[in-house]
């Protein structure tokens, strides 16, 4: 047979087909000898290398390409099973059609937009007689750092867990692990949540807080719980141990955003507020000036006093 | 990004049943649904039509007739009539993008994105289930309720208003204008009667809204107002978060502990509550005025304990 270059896509598609169509899984050197593109002749190294690479392209795009092993435990070849291969039936209406268009809509120019979009044909080609929606003007609603988010989701497809280096609040830049379990977007910031393997628990990270793209380390050894309580997650995210409680004395409509916090109407004068940890309840007492007084605890009136004179002398003009 | 052997054998594995479901297509309609250019479409059909199950023979490849008329008919799919099922990154680009549209006033229709997401979660494999992927608002459902209505009636919003530049709630009366959302915080741009301008108005910030009758008094485009101040900061390397939060552009990278921002800002209110919540973190070196500011904030913050 006449060598010729044979395109790596083409020799992918036709990988599919073969895998596919055999009764029995192929095996390696019957796969080489029969799949344009792979070289029969080649040293046996280079040919298992091209190959796993190749199979492992196709199962990163979600092609369930099956190992099968024989009575003694070795590789007796691959298949795909085109029931395993095929997307379930749905049944979509021509609203739900358009409404997936609109939502495939939202990535603007994130890496997960293409993926959308092939997801919404997918859908389409299910129904025969739904017509398809053309693709409007984006409305991109999601926004998110795909150096992180990414890494992340391939994390969380393959059970991975994962490092990155991380920056909480008021901290030094750390190492962090993480065991991702899944991630969320909650007013206007990108969340991870997952198992923490340094804390022994789960925690959330915000993506802009991390300072480099998160790494692979190895296979996740926590259980994925079934039910994941995102939003308590993230309310609880420093531990309820840290919570602080404190007594708070503002101005009638002012202090708008701890009282937003506190749930407290305008006109109150005198509630209490509770916060993740002191610093973030000092930091919001501060950040509402003069409105805003702390009764009690004596520790944190104390801090706000410091931290007040603190700014006071190094703004003072010629200090 | 180039796009890579990967992208393009998603695309054909996606392109050939969607043909199938879509016979007669033209070229260009699918091309343009596709979003590549008609030339692209045809290399990717010629490749197709070479390929097929081993033997390689006519009845073993794939067989598209497209050079007839312009249109396009899947004669023979092989193996790939059928969609590939869903990849966990494309079900999860679209649930986001369903469960963000859910929580957004607009146009489409929300029943449709609801019912949508269900199927979805009911086709999707348990593996790509049980990762939780969610968009959440703090926004509460009778605000957007609101929003939705004064926005597809011309109505007014008489709202409560959590002002974040100045830290307190106000009750204006608004003419809703249109949306804006990032990453699930939605903003709403409207003409407030009360500042007789446009202003915008984050929705997680609307404590309380009702629908009522629009008050004639509305100027078309008035401009917003623009951001017109600039302050140098020295950020704590321990608070280079807020940077990244407000917006804040690192002006030179130095080596020592407290690099400088420049930070633009249309109001100096908000800029003291952001200096005095960091407690000594930030300091403003410029302007002059600013820095006045801020001392006076913090006195003034400091009196009130003395006096109580």
């Amino acid at each position: 047979m006449a060598e010729q270059r044979v395109d790596r896509t083409e020799r992918l598609l036709n990988l599919v087909f073969a895998l596919m169509a055999s009764r029995v899984p192929m095996h390696r050197s019957v796969i080489a000898a029969t799949v344009p593109g792979y070289a029969p002749d080649a040293n046996p190294a280079a040919l298992e290398r091209m190959f796993e690479r190749d199979k492992d392209e196709l199962r990163s795009m979600g092609i369930p390409v099956e190992t099968v092993l024989d009575a003694n435990g070795d590789v007796a070849g691959y298949v795909i099973k085109p029931e395993t291969y095929s997307m379930v039936d749905v049944s979509f209406t021509a609203a739900e059609i358009a409404a997936v268009t609109v939502a495939a809509n939202t990535w603007g120019q994130a890496a997960l937009a293409s993926k959308a979009l092939t997801a919404v044909r997918k859908l389409e080609a299910l129904q025969a007689d739904v017509p398809s929606v053309p693709l409007s003007d984006s409305m991109a609603l999601l926004n998110p750092s795909d150096a992180h988010l990414m890494p992340l989701l391939s994390a969380l497809r393959s059970r991975s867990s994962v490092q990155f280096r991380y920056q909480a609040p008021g901290a030094e830049p750390v190492e962090r692990s993480l065991e991702p379990w899944g991630v969320m977007v909650r007013d206007g910031a990108w969340y991870a949540a997952g198992f923490d393997t340094q804390r022994q628990a789960p925690r959330v990270f915000r993506l802009s807080r991390m300072l480099s793209a998160p790494q692979m380390t190895g296979p996740a050894t926590q259980p994925r719980p079934e039910l994941l309580d995102v939003n308590a997650l993230l309310e609880s995210a420093a531990g309820p141990d840290e919570q602080i409680t404190a007594t708070v004395r503002a101005t009638p409509r002012r202090a708008a955003e701890m009282r937003t916090h506190a749930n407290v109407d305008a006109q109150v004068e005198q509630f209490t507020v509770q916060y993740r940890s002191v610093a973030e309840l000092v930091a919001a007492v501060l950040g509402a000036g003069q409105w805003v007084q702390v009764l009690e605890p004596a520790v944190v009136v104390e801090q706000v006093q410091a931290a007040l004179e603190r700014i006071l002398e190094t703004h003072t003009v010629g200090a | 990004m180039a796009p890579t052997s990967a992208d393009r054998l998603s695309r054909l594995l996606a392109l050939v049943p969607w043909l199938a479901s879509h016979d007669g297509i033209t070229i260009q309609q699918a091309a343009d649904h596709f979003g590549i250019s008609e030339q692209q479409l045809e290399k990717d059909l010629w490749l197709l039509v070479v390929c097929g199950l081993p033997g390689y023979g006519p009845d073993q490849l794939v067989d598209i007739d497209f050079w007839d008329d312009e249109r396009i008919h899947v004669l023979d799919p092989q193996t790939i009539g059928r969609p590939l099922r869903m990849s966990a990154e494309e079900s999860w680009a679209l649930l986001l993008g369903l469960r963000a549209l859910e929580q957004v006033p607009g146009t489409h229709d929300r029943s449709a994105v609801v019912s949508a997401i269900s199927k979805l979660e009911i086709a999707l494999d348990s593996e790509v289930r049980i990762a939780s992927v969610s968009v959440n608002s703090k926004v509460h459902d009778h605000v957007l309720a609101a929003v939705e209505q004064a926005l597809s009636t011309g109505a007014d919003l008489s709202i409560e208003y959590a002002s974040a530049t100045h830290d307190e709630v106000t009750l204006r009366q608004i003419h809703p204008v249109q949306i804006h959302t990032t990453d699930g915080r939605s903003s709403l741009e409207a003409f407030c009667h009360l500042a007789g301008a446009r202003r915008t108005f984050r929705l997680d910030r609307i404590r309380a809204a009702e629908v009522v009758p629009a008050d004639g008094q509305v100027q078309a485009d008035v401009p917003q107002r623009a951001v017109t101040h600039k302050a140098r900061l020295r950020i704590a390397d321990s608070a280079a978060w807020v940077a990244d939060v407000c917006g804040a552009v690192l002006l030179e990278p130095v080596e020592h502990a407290h690099a400088e921002y420049e930070l633009e800002y249309a109001d100096p209110a908000w800029v003291i509550s952001l200096v005095l919540a960091r407690g000594g973190q930030i300091q403003v070196l410029e302007p002059k005025e600013l820095r006045q500011e801020v001392a006076e904030a913090a006195q003034a913050a400091l009196r009130a304990y003395a006096e109580a």
